[in-house]
């Protein structure tokens, strides 16, 4: 067996030099030591996980990614725990042949950065490929619990299928495993069906929720496929005569964690208790997040969240995340109520809360008036009127924004139609020391329609904005009307009209001088969108028009693209029974709608990607290529001349090697080359490289291997690295006890040291403990340090 | 005497013989085929070549030609290894035939009486047939149900195509595609009109396979009532 391994390992080395990447890429980042994709399957839930250097500067870190065909990025924000970030992004969502991500790392002194740095814009964001459902998914078929189920522990039976085998698998060979717990001696093999029945053996599967993994073997023993799904059980309880069962789970963790960075200490202290429950058909969630990061001059830190549901209604307070139509309100935290009522085809939702909490300013300094005024202090944007006589240099605060959103909307399976309605204010009163408060108004409406069993699906949605950019005085009176706009007024206009205007509108939104749009007839606050979906002979087409005017703004998703508009085409093809993927993409959008640029610049982009999958004893191999051009015909020695094309490529090579040992490498190369043509001169040539290799030697045992290549010349600045790691996973005391430890050293133009340890210990099987510790040196630099101890309940 | 004996011992070895040769043929065919996913109230079932019903318990196997009867109230939920799914609602008498060959899988489901909803995976050039005493339909890939008595057959075809032939007066043959019901009368008259209200609200009740369980303490111990949830 060890000669075996060794010449298994041999062409191991030969083929790593064509495998190829995805899972951990690495980047220079102040705050992000690397980002980690896990499980990047067509139709399942994509996990992502960033360690960070350091927590301390961090108050939140919101994830963006787009499928491909896509312009807009989607905004998620991950959930903080530790020194880690991470989120999930809903199986239905993922697609191939990859999706284009990044971070953003948004600071407590109102900065932020990305990753990786630059990105979306200056860098080009990270791509994962997403490996289509393949033909051994399929072969697996877990006939009950069905994924995500809820059963009770009286119910639950695992029953699965190999039908769909081919004839080289040894059925008798099969493993499986409930929460990586080998329990294959307790299966019943009958024939292609494998049936495990829990209730024969107590305490084997408790409540909660558990993983279920089935190995499949060819008839030599080597390793064939697996597939994981999950399921979760709870326990059903009399709770008196003719009572109903209330079934519940609890999940509460508590971390205490110290973190050193070079001579400055800080202990962090979290609790995060999870809750579900449901009664008859009413389903309860709960979460309550509490850490000692809390603090009144930030937004929120602590979480806490409560839903309520059934098949025809919810209702979600405190943290919540309410999605309406895109361009109005789309996954935003509010802090506050979101509720919503289904009858049959008729639907309504309402939100209301807190997007901002208040959090006030800081008066640096103060000096008279006179002085104000004969040095003109008062033309400094951070300068403000403390009171009649004095004024004072402040650091502004953030005004308490509270936000109200009405959807109501017909659906069926093959048509929607919705209006909705989203009203934001910032309450001026809510902060002393503050900037200018505004205020938003929306206007929405939706309507999708799908033909042919969805196979043409026509989509459209259009909405309309009215922004207030300073509401501190409140809104004209009528003698400010008839004095701007009255007799002997040079605008001219009917005063009359205006006021009933006024009168009309001032219930919605604020009316004075600061309201915009300012040139609605150019439809400068418009945003609308459509788009053509046909899929027909294993093509996935889209082609679709948008148009966001210059002006329009939703407090509700502060991140969309303006002033823009042009139309993207593209086309997936799903070939040989999924084995081959071929994409091509075309989008070609224009600014400056309004004309409020010096120039209109074009932006071009063309993609293009083929990924294989034979699904034989050869790598599956994705290769893509990216091309931007973005011109506005300006001389490239103006300060306003856009002139620059970007080249990337991308290709990645996974291969698994079954042995009886299982070996998974991974080889991903990207490259990306700007040529700017203007006088600014900004090329860029970021080259990274990420090679990893796991090994399974043992349902105990694995190990890993990584090395990260990265490469970067921006306007003639040059930096590159290397880093090394190597590590394992270790179960002990029959899988009660785990340890990890990875680490190594990175080169180059950053020298630094890693180590990781984590253990955990399940004390119980619903009761563990854990530590986590990280020392982190670089050199000349900086020494980090973190140890935290954690303990996990779960009821 | 001795005659005599050799005569009993040559019964017994032709019985022996016939005996197995008949078990060897019922385990060459005594392949799983399906599973009983769940099981409400009263559910029976039914070997092959027997005449005796025996109570049906949740997760037991089901095999070529084993039959499930359901009472009053009850439900029989029957899953094929290719993951299609017979939902056997009360009153309901089906008989499950079916043959596996390398990985396909050939099902054909008698049925006597009753009402059955149907959802059926996508098949690989496999064969997916209902019978009933009036009517023969033919699915590929498609949900939808059957209402059967004695003299017709009522089909609600929810999603695809199915094709249903009459089984008398010389076997007329018609597809019956998406929000469309079919009728099969003895007669062999096969009328197709769209799917009424009723008939909708018929359907949706079929897929309810959610129940809920009641705990009854007593004096006595405890009691379980599993009831359907209507909601």
């Amino acid at each position: 067996m060890i000669e075996r391994n060794r010449v298994v390992l041999s062409k191991l080395i030969i083929i790593f030099v064509l495998l190829l990447p995805v899972g951990i890429y690495a980047q220079v980042s102040n705050y992000i030591s690397n980002v980690e994709v896990l499980n990047s399957k067509e139709g399942e839930p994509l996990t992502v996980k960033a360690d960070l250097f350091q927590v301390a500067a961090v108050n939140r870190i919101l994830f963006y990614y787009k499928l491909f065909g896509e312009t807009e990025f989607t905004e998620q924000e991950m959930s903080l725990f530790g020194a880690a970030a991470s989120t999930t992004v809903s199986g239905e969502k993922i697609a191939p042949p990859f999706i284009e991500y990044f971070l953003r790392v948004e600071l407590k002194d109102g900065t932020y950065e990305a990753y990786p740095i630059g990105a979306p814009n200056e860098a080009a964001a990270l791509q994962v490929s997403i490996q289509p459902v393949s033909e051994k998914d399929r072969q697996i078929i877990v006939l009950s619990p069905t994924p995500h189920e809820s059963v009770s522990l009286n119910d639950l039976f695992i029953s699965i299928s190999l039908l769909r085998v081919p004839p080289s698998i040894d059925n008798s060979a099969t493993k499986v495993f409930v929460d990586d717990n080998d329990v294959t001696q307790m299966v019943l093999f009958a024939d292609d069906l494998l049936l495990f029945y829990p209730e024969n053996f107590p305490g084997t599967i408790g409540e909660g929720n558990h993983v279920l993994r089935v190995e499949i073997y060819d008839i030599e023993g080597n390793f064939y496929h697996s597939i994981t799904t999950d399921f979760n059980v709870f326990a059903e309880k009399g709770v008196g005569i003719y009572a109903h069962t209330f079934n519940t789970f609890f999940d509460l963790k508590g971390e205490s964690r110290n973190e050193r960075f070079n001579d400055e200490e800080t202990w962090y202290n979290n609790f995060d208790g999870k809750f579900r429950g449901n009664y008859r058909d009413w389903n309860f969630n709960a979460r309550l997040f509490i850490t000692s990061e809390e603090k009144q001059y930030l937004q929120p830190q602590n979480r806490y969240f409560g839903e309520v549901s059934n098949d025809w209604m919810f209702l979600k307070f405190g943290d919540n995340f309410p999605r309406y139509q895109e361009l109005l309100l789309d996954g935003k935290r509010l802090r506050g109520v979101t509720g919503g009522v289904k009858i049959d085809f008729f639907n309504v939702q309402a939100s209301y809360g807190q997007i901002n909490r208040s959090v006030e300013g800081r008066l640096l300094s103060t000096f008279s008036a006179t002085q104000a005024f004969e040095d003109s202090l008062i033309l400094y944007p951070n300068v403000i009127k403390i009171d009649e006589t004095t004024y004072g240099n402040v650091n502004y605060g953030t005004y308490g924004r509270n936000l109200f959103a009405l959807s109501t909307f017909a659906e069926g399976s093959n048509y929607k139609f919705g209006i909705s309605y989203l009203h934001s204010k910032d309450n001026d009163e809510s902060i002393e020391y503050g900037g200018k408060p505004e205020e938003n108004a929306v206007f929405g409406t939706e309507l999708k329609l799908s033909f042919d069993r969805q196979r043409i699906v026509f989509e459209n949605e259009a909405a309309f904005s009215i922004y207030n950019r300073d509401i501190r005085t409140g809104s004209l009176t009528e003698e400010d009307i008839r004095n701007l706009f009255g007799d002997g007024s040079l605008l001219g206009t009917n005063p009359d009209d205006l006021i009933r205007l006024k009168d009309y509108l001032e219930g919605i939104i604020t009316i004075n001088q600061y309201l915009g749009p300012i040139n609605p007839e150019e439809f400068s606050s418009l945003a609308y969108e459509s788009a053509l979906r046909l899929n027909y002979f294993n093509n996935n087409f889209k082609v679709a028009y948008l148009y966001r005017g210059n002006d329009y703004t939703s407090f509700g998703n502060n991140y969309l693209r303006k002033d823009i508009q042009g139309f993207n085409i593209n086309d997936r093809v799903r070939l040989l029974d999924n084995k081959a993927f071929f994409s091509v993409g075309y989008e070609r959008l224009t600014d400056n709608l309004q004309n409020t640029k010096q120039a209109t610049t074009t932006f071009n982009t063309f993609n293009t990607s083929v990924s294989i999958y034979p699904r034989a004893d050869f790598p599956n191999i994705t290769l893509g290529y990216t091309r931007y051009d973005n011109n506005n015909d300006l001389p490239s020695d103006s300060i306003y001349a856009v002139n620059n094309g970007t080249n990337s490529f991308l290709a990645s090579l996974s291969y698994d090697l079954n042995t009886g040992i299982v070996h998974n490498a991974r080889l991903s190369v990207s490259t990306s080359s700007r040529e700017d043509e203007t006088f600014t001169n900004s090329d860029a040539k970021i080259t990274t490289g990420v090679l990893t290799f796991n090994s399974n030697w043992s349902d105990e045992f694995t190990s890993l291997f990584s090395a990260v290549y990265s490469s970067s010349e921006i306007a003639g600045f040059k930096y590159s690295y290397t880093t090394i790691t190597a590590g394992g996973n270790i179960k002990l005391l029959e899988n009660k006890l785990n340890l990890r430890l990875t680490g190594g050293p990175s080169f180059g133009d950053l020298e630094r040291i890693a180590v990781d340890l984590i253990v955990d210990y399940n004390i119980l099987t619903n009761f563990s403990i854990g530590l986590q510790s990280r020392y982190y040196k670089i050199k000349d630099l900086s020494n980090n340090s973190i140890v935290g101890l954690t303990a996990r309940w779960i009821m | 005497m001795r005659m005599t004996i050799n005569l009993i011992l040559m019964l017994l070895i032709m019985c022996s013989t016939q005996l197995i040769a008949q078990n060897s043929e019922e385990a060459a065919n005594s392949k799983s085929v399906a599973i009983l996913n769940k099981v409400v109230k009263d559910v029976e079932h039914q070997k092959i070549q027997t005449d005796d019903w025996e109570e049906a318990k949740r997760g037991m196997t089901l095999q070529d030609g084993h039959s499930i009867r359901t009472g009053g109230r009850s439900l029989a939920l029957v899953t094929f290894l290719d993951k299609s799914l017979l939902r056997v609602r009360e009153n309901s008498i089906v008989k499950i035939f079916s043959s596996i060959e390398g990985t396909k899988q050939n099902k054909n489901t008698q049925i006597d009486q009753g009402v059955v909803n149907f959802d059926v995976s996508k098949q690989q050039d496999e064969e997916f047939k209902f019978t009933t005493p009036t009517g023969l339909a033919s699915i590929r890939g498609t949900s939808g149900y059957f209402e059967v008595i004695p003299d017709k057959t009522w089909l609600i075809v929810e999603e695809g195509l199915v094709e249903v032939k009459a089984l008398s007066n010389g076997g007329e043959v018609q597809n019956v595609g998406a929000g469309n019901t079919a009728e099969i009368d003895k007669e062999g008259n096969i009328s197709i009109r769209p799917t009424t209200e009723d008939e909708k609200a018929k359907l949706n009740s079929s897929k309810k396979d959610k129940t809920i369980k009641y705990i009854i303490e007593t004096s006595e111990g405890e009691y379980e009532l599993e009831l359907f949830d209507e909601n």
